[in-house]
């Protein structure tokens, strides 16, 4: 399951409790921080194309599942106005040996941060706004991660 | 030929809109009718930073939409 919320995420509206045939559960979760590039961070305002996000999203999901030996991940992310501290996203992945969970994990992180089309804009303290460009996808574009799962 | 076309973060904030029809005098691909409208509203990503997506899809600068499509210019993204 893949969720963009409008409002704070509520964990246990979303992540269900764990599997029989589970071992490990691998739980990213990203925070706001009060420093980027060097500049004072404020609050953050995510925005979303949510039809689209969520379709992305799904895709990355079922990615993960194919590409690993998990039994399921769950990720949301929420837009609007965000402070410092508050979480933007949380990712939740089942699998049977802490391995293929944490693989799984990152790998789905490193992909939302590439393709799926939410946006940043940082409000900084001295009064300067800007959209954030993930380098990452900036620089090496959307296949830039294809050698990850390749190589497994 | 309507299309629809969808701004988002930068851009929409450039364009002053969320959406709006626009009619194409003649068949052109993407990244032509991206320029076309960076032109009209000074968007801050040359054609080369962005992304395209039609129906919800990502798609090359070169597709030609077709009439009704969702087109929507993805500035890069910064999810996470």
């Amino acid at each position: 399951m893949f969720k963009i919320v409008d409002g704070p995420i509520v964990l246990h509206d979303y992540f269900e409790s764990t599997l029989d045939e589970v071992g490990g559960i691998v739980t990213f979760e990203g925070r706001v921080r009060d420093n980027n590039q060097g500049k004072k961070v404020k609050k953050l305002l995510y925005e979303a194309f949510c039809e689209m996000a969520e379709l992305e999203g799904a895709k990355i999901l079922k990615e993960a599942k194919s590409f690993f030996a998990i039994s399921k991940a769950d990720c949301i992310h929420r837009t609007g106005v965000l402070a410092i501290r508050d979480l933007a996203i949380r990712i939740s992945v089942y699998a049977k040996h802490r391995e293929a969970a944490f693989l799984a994990c990152q790998y789905i992180i490193d992909q939302v941060k590439t393709r799926v089309p939410i946006w940043k804009k940082e409000f900084y303290i001295d009064g300067e706004t800007e959209w954030v460009k993930c380098l990452t996808c900036a620089n090496q574009g959307i296949a830039h991660h294809d050698h990850f799962h390749h190589a497994r | 030929m309507k299309i629809q076309i969808k701004y988002f973060a930068g851009l929409r904030e450039k364009a002053g809109k969320n959406q709006e029809e626009i009619t194409l005098q003649e068949v052109c691909d993407l990244k032509s009718i991206y320029l076309k409208l960076s032109g009209q509203y000074h968007f801050p990503l040359s054609a080369h930073e962005i992304k395209y997506s039609v129906n919800n899809e990502y798609v090359e600068c070169s597709k030609i939409p077709c009439e009704n499509d969702v087109v929507v210019f993805i500035p890069p993204v910064a999810g996470g």
